[in-house]
């Protein structure tokens, strides 16, 4: 399906032109970024309604790509940057949005550099958009590598604790990815010439070229994703991360890098690339034990959201290394309702522990005396452990299926990871349940009716999305 | 139709929940008495529901098509007809400010969706609703439980149920791709793992029913008011429990030492429970452990035939009844000590008679109704429990002079279900001569058994607040589990990674970077040194052009 209106273009360039507004909008004192937060809040709707119109246009049902857009970049060497989507990278674009969105409003009333935190979220939204609609190996890896600088800044921003140190992490491993990636496509182009994303899992490369760039290319995105002995600059940035839109944001970073091997993988493994998935496989188990493990033993809420997101991430590409087209699309359903609740989680956690600090008081108990917080929160938790609240259940219940037929023993140690998890979430919302004479928060502290009707919104979604993934989607 | 019933339910249930908190017995009332008015309108005609199959397409993921089913066949229906009558007690209850409960009316509400989940769970002919209506349950019973202690050990150990069912119907699913119930002895025979299929079930189900090693979080209910206590006892886990159970069968009997393994859970709790019947001294206790007893003789039950089901629903509202009768109300308080406060048995003397002619009817309908040994062990057990209670409920200590207020209104029911009941042995003659036995045996019991056996452990603290499995769980569960986070934390993350990996990155970078600067000087040496790294890397350039 080719498209007249350069309607994916727009949605890459509409947030680009948002950012562009907000950093000329006024800012000052007494305005503290309100223009800004507004501005990012617009941009983000549009273009959430843009994207809502494109599954109205597309054919939802197929798996090709879909409303090409073709530009010519450069004529020597013939480049062209060619944009595309299917219902995967779409579902994925709008997950995004909708939890940028919910990030925005967690962070409504900061003060502390909003302006140059909008300016960045843009730019990152864009960035991103970019990536997920990119059809071709030059477009992929250029967004790939953009959307690094804006989460750079606002890790240097809002990192709080050992800024210095967790950036030097950030920028060797990114560093590290973005080189062995940017070799992998001057080889397919020196090879292949430009190709579409859609080409690339057949490559007929053989012998040691072939291991050389699937290695590298698989070295690059692994790099991003939370995956031993890689975990450790991800899980430093993010439990030091207390905004919850940088979390939210950073947190993202993996999912560029699951989405680039559902997009490079081979479309058939030969026998000698199965021995290296089944260590895979036995090491992506092993990291989720581990990182469920430490969440479970961590009384920090951040990092126990942090091992959770891990261990979901690492079961999506386990998912993915099952090469079915069924469970691909799967874990685009269950990656939206996903994203969603660890999106809600953080900025209800985020507003937990402000509260906490502007009290100077203990967290436990909080929900006692918050009845709107308390329910939303209570659902929320409830909706990611994998109880059936959301389309996470029934995706859980076939991605798990197809991982414990393949492998019972490493679908057991995941089911086990998994649990682990869930039991380190329920601890901390068994903890802000429990009374506490000491904790000071009255039923004033609860969250603002804005802020509960956008958590309802978000529990609508998770249950609509339950009983059908893509239920907003009317076919013209 | 039974569909229209629900959304009807569900609608009311969300109405009622948004009303005003004033006025909440005027509320309470109009929700009973709505409940009442939608029942009499929908279950008149039985027979025409009995034909009845509501449903619709539900989720049509990719290679995942379920569909919704409500009712189906007659046995169902009739089991969701034997739980109304405790719907209606419960709605009752909360609407008589008889038990201390703050929220009666939220109650109420939840119970009201609790028994939707519970109708969805029955009539489930897929995985897919299958283990939806029991997370609902599960859920539900979250929000019903008011104690945040208590609240938090239900939602660890409903966890660890659910994901269990989960796991193990994901391992059917991936050998044979199909999630329908009805087919399930014919996956049985095939299906690979059985024994671990057979152990995840078994799990589920043995949390869910609150058995042996996994009773913990039922008897913590006895810390919440009563009323809450009935419905998260009577229509909540245990029952859903033996529901997957009943519909699970087929496939946890393809195990070979599934019989022996649940035959050896059934004594275990069994013994158990009768343990905690006499030596505990909360009431509320005691009566969960009864039920505890029950739940267990219906695992043995559905252990012998997976149609047993209804029958266990249709004892439900028996056991309920049984509970009322032995739970005096007491407006005052949640929990009862009896050491600390006797009933004086003349005050009581219509609930004494109405639960001893209970149970007689009980005991009868258990003896008729299964098949022999069946019969004498159950209605025997259930007798026994029931003597041991009303012994230490019923005594002429005295000692701090508390007296219950009992209401009348509390006898309302325990009144109904004996007519009931009465009715129903006039209209069925079932007694035999035979069962004179056991009614003898339970009379000289009641005579027999001393006061002091009941008080031995009143006041020993040890026995009375000690949690054996509790400390168990935390010694060899969770223990060892922290502290292999722990190891890991320290050794992987802190000692390979941060000291090893990235420490070795950074001490190598620095130092490079130090040689660098110190080679890269204004000096002499510095100068000639580079000039001629410079020139010959310009000749290597021009030597590989020309050789090309």
């Amino acid at each position: 399906m080719s498209n007249s209106f350069a309607i994916l273009s727009l949605i890459v360039a509409l947030p680009f032109l948002g950012m562009l507004f907000v950093f000329t909008a006024k800012d000052s004192k007494e305005i503290q970024g309100r223009n800004a937060f507004n501005v990012c809040v617009f941009t983000i709707l549009v273009n959430i309604t843009l994207i809502w119109r494109i599954f109205m246009i597309m054919n939802e049902k197929s798996h090709s790509l879909q409303l090409q857009e073709t530009f010519n970049w450069l004529s020597t060497p013939d480049i062209n940057i060619i944009f595309a989507i299917d219902t995967f990278s779409l579902l994925l674009i709008l997950s995004i949005h909708l939890a940028v969105l919910i990030g925005v409003f967690g962070v409504w009333r900061n003060s502390f550099k909003q302006k140059s935190l909008m300016v960045f979220t843009l730019l990152f939204l864009s960035m991103s958009t970019g990536f997920f609609v990119s059809a071709d190996i030059f477009s992929f890896y250029i967004f790939f590598e953009a959307m690094l600088f804006p989460l750079f800044m606002i890790i240097g921003m809002f990192g709080e604790v050992k800024k210095q140190e967790l950036i030097y992490r950030f920028f060797l491993y990114n560093f590290l990815g973005a080189l062995l990636l940017f070799s992998a496509i001057m080889l397919i182009y020196h090879y292949y010439g430009s190709i579409s994303l859609t080409k690339v899992g057949n490559l007929p490369l053989k012998g040691a070229m072939r291991n050389f760039i699937w290695g590298i290319i698989f070295l690059s995105f692994i790099s991003r994703i939370p995956i031993w002995p890689f975990h450790y600059w991800i899980s430093s940035i993010n439990s030091s991360i207390r905004n919850p839109l940088a979390f939210i944001i950073t947190s993202l970073l993996p999912l560029t890098s699951i989405y680039g091997f559902i997009r490079f993988l081979p479309t058939a493994f030969s026998a000698d690339i199965d021995i290296y998935l089944v260590w895979m496989n036995i090491i992506g188990v092993v990291t989720m034990l581990f990182i469920s493990l430490i969440g479970f033993i961590n009384k920090d809420f951040q990092y126990k959201i942090f091992s959770y997101i891990t261990v979901y991430y690492i079961m999506y590409l386990l998912g993915i290394f099952s090469n079915q087209k069924v469970v691909l699309l799967n874990i685009g359903y269950s990656l939206f309702s996903f994203i969603m609740i660890v999106s809600a989680l953080e900025v209800l956690s985020s507003y937990i522990y402000h509260k906490e600090q502007e009290y100077e008081t203990v967290s436990q108990g909080f929900l006692c005396r918050t009845k709107k917080l308390s329910f939303v929160y209570s659902f929320l938790v409830i909706a990611a452990i994998g109880l059936p609240f959301s389309a996470i259940f029934v995706n859980n219940f076939l991605i798990l299926s197809k991982l414990l037929g393949t492998n019972i023993h490493i679908g057991m140690l995941l089911v086990f990871s998994l649990f682990v998890v869930g039991i380190s979430l329920l601890q901390e919302l068994s903890h802000l349940k429990r009374e506490d004479s000491v904790c000071k928060i009255s039923k004033t502290d609860d969250i603002p009716w804005s802020m509960f009707f956008l958590m309802l919104f978000v529990i609508f979604m998770l249950l609509m999305s339950f009983i059908k993934p893509l239920w907003f989607v009317i076919n013209e | 139709m039974i569909l229209q019933f629900l959304s009807a339910i569900l609608v009311l249930s969300i109405i009622f929940k948004l009303v005003p908190y004033r006025r909440r017995n005027f509320w309470n009332w109009l929700l009973l008495l709505s409940v009442f008015a939608l029942i009499v309108y929908v279950f008149p005609d039985i027979s025409v529901l009995k034909n009845q199959v509501s449903g619709f397409k539900w989720m049509a993921y990719p290679s995942l098509y379920t569909d919704f089913i409500l009712g189906g066949s007659e046995h169902i229906i009739s089991a969701i007809i034997c739980l109304l009558p405790i719907l209606l007690v419960i709605l009752y209850l909360n609407a008589m400010p008889i038990y201390s409960d703050e929220h009666p009316l939220s109650a109420g509400c939840i119970v009201l969706y609790q028994f939707c989940a519970l109708v969805i769970l029955i009539s489930a002919q897929n995985f897919i609703q299958l283990m939806v209506g029991a997370g609902c349950i599960s859920i539900l019973g979250f929000y019903l439980i008011s104690d945040s202690d208590v609240k938090k050990h239900y939602i660890f150990y409903s966890y660890i149920a659910e994901m269990s069912i989960f796991t193990a119907l994901a391992i059917v699913y991936s050998q044979f791709a199909k999630i329908n119930i009805v087919n399930l002895s014919e996956y049985g025979k095939t299906l690979k793992h059985q024994d671990l299929v057979l152990l995840l079930i078994l799990c589920g189900v043995f949390i869910k029913c609150g058995m042996f090693l996994f009773q913990n979080y039922i008897l913590e209910l006895q810390n919440i008011s009563f009323n809450r206590i009935l419905s998260l006892s009577l229509l909540s886990s245990p029952l859903s429990g033996l529901i997957i159970f009943s519909k699970l069968s087929p496939l946890i009997f393809q195990s070979n030492f599934a019989k022996v393994l649940i035959l050896t859970f059934v004594i275990l709790s069994v013994l158990w429970s009768l343990i905690g019947i006499c030596w505990r001294d909360s009431l509320s206790a005691k009566i969960l452990y009864m039920n505890m007893l029950f739940f267990s003789m219906a695992i043995y039950l559905l252990c012998n035939s997976a149609d047993n089901i209804y029958l266990v629903i249709r004892l439900l509202p028996l056991l309920m009844v049984l509970d009322i009768c032995l739970y005096p109300a007491d407006t005052n308080r949640k929990n009862i000590m009896l050491s600390s406060s006797r009933l004086y048995w003349k005050n009581h003397k219509t609930e004494i008679f109405m639960s001893l002619v209970i149970v007689s009817l009980s005991v009868t309908i258990i003896l008729s109704v299964l098949v022999y040994p069946l019969n004498y062990i159950c209605a025997s057990l259930l007798g026994i429990a029931f003597i041991i209670i009303l012994r230490g409920l019923y005594n002429n200590t005295p000692s701090d002079n508390i007296v219950f207020s009992q209401k009348i209104s509390s006898c309302v029911f325990p009144v109904v279900a004996t007519i009931i009941m009465g009715y129903f042995l006039y209209a069925k003659p079932i007694l035999k001569l035979e069962y004179c036995y056991v009614y003898g045996g339970l009379i000289i019991l009641l005579i027999v058994v001393p006061n002091r056996f009941i008080d031995l452990f009143a006041h020993n603290t040890a026995i009375q607040s000690s949690d054996l499995l509790k400390d168990f769980y935390n010694t060899f569960i969770v223990a060892p589990l922290r502290l292999l986070g722990r190891i890991m934390w320290v050794l992987v993350d802190v000692v390979v990674i941060e000291r090893s990996l990235i420490g070795n990155l950074s001490q190598f970078t620095s130092k490079g970077v130090s040689f660098l600067r110190a080679k890269q000087n204004d000096g002499l040496k510095s100068w000639i040194v580079f000039l001629f790294l410079g020139l010959l890397l310009i000749i290597i350039n021009i030597g590989s052009f020309l050789y090309e």
